[in-house]
């Protein structure tokens, strides 16, 4: 994810942090963890009342969202600016399909098609949105829905935001950052307040997000484990395997690093 | 990007794809090539009723559970996996990284999808393991491990999951603060170590504190609602985008409409035609080139400059001693200014070069004075122009930029200074991914 030179680059220590960004997105996170952590049961009721409410309220708003991405990108992609470079004109790319392709999967999906690959589809069949459960009718229409929900809509999506940062970023020399996909429309406003809640929401979307990953696999990696071991059961502590001051993890920083 | 990035994603894909292969092998093979012809067709079919539908006549959760949590998980973390394959895309043509990002994953899910799902369900319909359902339904997370139950060498790959698992938690969680690291300094990718682990940390907690609130519940409601907002910013950055195609598109369109076959040089003199011959299959050396462009590269720009000048227009000439590049620009108030440089820049001696100089020596390389504007490299050479040629191309790429800052709307104050990636060092953005320009083996004036 990172050059060599920044991973193996000790002497800058100095801190790079954006107050304005860094401060918000921390506290907010803080909140969350403490208010969860001091009564997990009020916080589970809130979560589930919150929940349903936004999905009710916004569950429209959702569904036109993702439909106009992806009318959008590949309107793009077929019209004539298809042609156009993520990069100067005489940019080449640096990556051979087949690596790139291995870096996308890792890049997250992998754990969706993990959890979801079984469960989603058996889930679905015996008890499906519409309709009798149990026949093939609902079988068909489970393997429809795992489709719908992992094809080209999610792609759709990750493309809008990997399509603009890049264009933005190769081809017009702006930071790599969230913010930069406002420049067209305010300018130079973008290193102001409005371009540090951009940012700010980008942080917080992508840490709960990653959270929610961490916490399918830890769920995936316990239910494993406890099958082939069942006297195992670490597992809502798992993803506090993060904390730096685990040794496998500076094992594995030292590995990944060669 | 690291090397161990790449390693590892190799890994996870390979076995990824043998755990697919097995299961392929062992399960029933031709009904997972009936389920996932017949799965895509109805997929096809019904994509557009799926994109707008909600279940709005039966009010149940259904749609908020599965739908809306899948779409605003992926919207809350699409900045980083956004980010990851913007940084991996630099080079790709904007129509190659669309077909890219959203035909193969694609593909690749519905077979995976095909294997997995439909081995369950082929068990489940017609072997009559009806058990299956059940313990799914307890616990979503044991579903894979209860499949490989009913498959041979249950153990063997039931420990390839969980290291396969493992490994994509940590690539994720890894890649992950790194990105949020950067967007927390504002775009900046050279952060110190201890900010990263500082993000790495917080993601283990927030993670710990969900699964102690209430487990996938609490997951689904963070997702969603931390989605929220990003969709907006979403559809204003769309909007955005939208806006800077159409200047960019009236730039192109006023290059392609100016662009009238070759560049317009070698027009003056009665018996042009021999020059520019000699100047073809002319491969000259390093001094002679670097000779040009001080000497006829300079003293066109000189004059154009001065002409300028005279007129009013704010104009500059600067040679670089370091790169051996001459740079002519315009400025004017608010407008992004005009630039037109000549660098050097090697090449290896290609094959039909004649006479065969020197035998096979592989090392051996002429020199270009090519021309580069605001945009990039231009990739043709102007060695031989003399001083008349240089200033009428010159004056051809003015005009062109003129007819864009004509056509186009708005202001443009992009900063281009990245594009040197090229030649020396990088910029402070695309650092690793700066491309090896395809024919240049070495380029003049950069430190090796």
């Amino acid at each position: 994810m990172t050059s060599e030179q920044t991973t193996t680059d000790k002497s800058s220590k100095v801190s790079t942090i954006l107050l304005p960004v860094f401060v918000p997105s921390v506290l907010v996170i803080a909140l969350m963890v403490i208010g969860t952590m001091s009564s997990p049961e009020r916080a589970g009721a809130l979560f589930a009342d919150m929940l349903s409410y936004v999905t009710t309220t916004f569950g429209w708003f959702y569904m036109l969202a993702v439909a106009i991405f992806l009318v959008f990108i590949v309107s793009v992609a077929f019209s004539s600016w298809g042609n156009i470079k993520l990069g100067p004109d005489h940019a080449q790319p640096e990556y051979s399909f087949l690596a790139w392709f291995a870096m996308l999967f890792s890049a997250g999906y992998g754990i969706a098609l993990l959890f979801f690959g079984v469960a989603e589809p058996v889930l679905h069949y015996a008890s499906p949105p519409i309709g009798p459960a149990l026949t093939v009718d609902a079988a068909k229409q489970a393997m429809q829905i795992a489709f719908f929900h992992w094809g080209f809509h999610i792609w759709a999506i990750y493309g809008l935001v990997g399509l603009s940062l890049a264009y933005f970023a190769f081809r017009h020399g702006l930071p790599l950052s969230m913010r930069s996909t406002l420049y067209p429309l305010i300018g130079d406003k973008i290193y102001g307040p409005m371009g540090h809640a951009v940012d700010t929401f980008a942080i917080l979307g992508t840490m709960f997000g990653i959270a929610t990953s961490l916490g399918l696999s830890a769920a995936q990696i316990n239910a494993g484990l406890n099958y082939l071991w069942p006297s195992i059961t670490p597992y809502k502590l798992l993803p506090l395997w993060r904390l730096p001051v685990w040794p496998p993890y500076r094992w594995w920083q030292a590995w990944i690093k060669v | 990007m690291d090397k161990g990035v790449k390693r590892l994603s190799i890994l996870n894909i390979v076995l990824a794809v043998s755990l697919m292969v097995f299961v392929f092998a062992v399960g029933p093979t031709i009904f997972i090539l009936n389920t996932f012809m017949e799965n895509t067709g109805s997929y096809l079919s019904n994509i557009v009723e799926r994109t707008f539908s909600l279940q709005a006549y039966t009010s149940s959760d259904w749609i908020g559970n599965w739908t809306l949590f899948i779409f605003g998980w992926t919207i809350a973390w699409a900045p980083f996996v956004g980010l990851f394959i913007a940084k991996i895309s630099r080079g790709r043509t904007i129509r190659q990284f669309v077909v890219g990002v959203m035909l193969v994953p694609t593909i690749f899910t519905f077979l995976w999808f095909s294997v997995f799902g439909d081995t369950a369900l082929h068990l489940i319909m017609v072997d009559g393991y009806s058990s299956l359902i059940e313990q799914v339904q307890n616990d979503h997370a044991v579903a894979l491990f209860k499949l490989f139950e009913l498959l041979p060498f249950t153990s063997v790959v039931s420990f390839l999951t969980i290291f396969l698992i493992i490994t994509f938690f940590v690539t994720s969680s890894d890649s992950g603060s790194i990105v949020i690291d950067s967007l927390a300094s504002g775009g900046v990718i050279n952060t110190p170590v201890w900010q990263r682990v500082f993000w790495a940390s917080m993601q283990g907690l927030v993670a710990a504190a969900l699964l102690l609130a209430g487990g996938l519940g609490a997951l689904q409601t963070a997702s969603i609602v931390s989605a929220l907002p990003f969709a907006v910013i979403m559809l204003i950055a769309m909007v955005g985008m939208w806006r800077a195609l159409i200047i960019e598109g009236h730039q192109e369109m006023s290059l392609s409409q100016h662009m009238q076959s070759t560049p317009s040089g070698y027009k003056s003199g009665p018996s042009f035609w021999k020059k520019r011959l000699a100047n073809l299959v002319d491969f000259p050396p390093c001094e002679a080139v670097e000779k040009f462009i001080r000497t006829t590269g300079i003293q066109g720009m000189k004059k154009v400059e001065q002409e300028l000048e005279a007129k009013g227009w704010v104009a500059e000439v600067v040679f670089d001693e370091k790169n051996l590049r001459a740079q002519f620009q315009v400025f004017q108030e608010g407008k992004l200014e005009f630039i037109y440089e000549i660098r050097l820049r090697a090449y290896a001696m290609p094959d039909f070069s004649f006479p065969i100089t020197t035998g096979n020596n592989d090392d051996e390389q002429y020199y270009r004075a090519e021309v580069f504007l605001r945009r990039g490299g231009q990739a043709y050479d102007v060695y031989g122009y003399d001083e008349q040629d240089i200033i009428s191309d010159i004056l051809d790429q003015f005009e062109k930029y003129l007819h864009f800052l004509h056509i186009s709307p708005g202001i443009l104050p992009w900063n281009m200074a990245e594009h040197d990636d090229d030649l020396v060092g990088h910029g402070e953005i695309g650092d690793e991914n700066a491309p090896a320009p395809a024919a240049a083996v070495e380029i003049l004036g950069k430190p090796v």
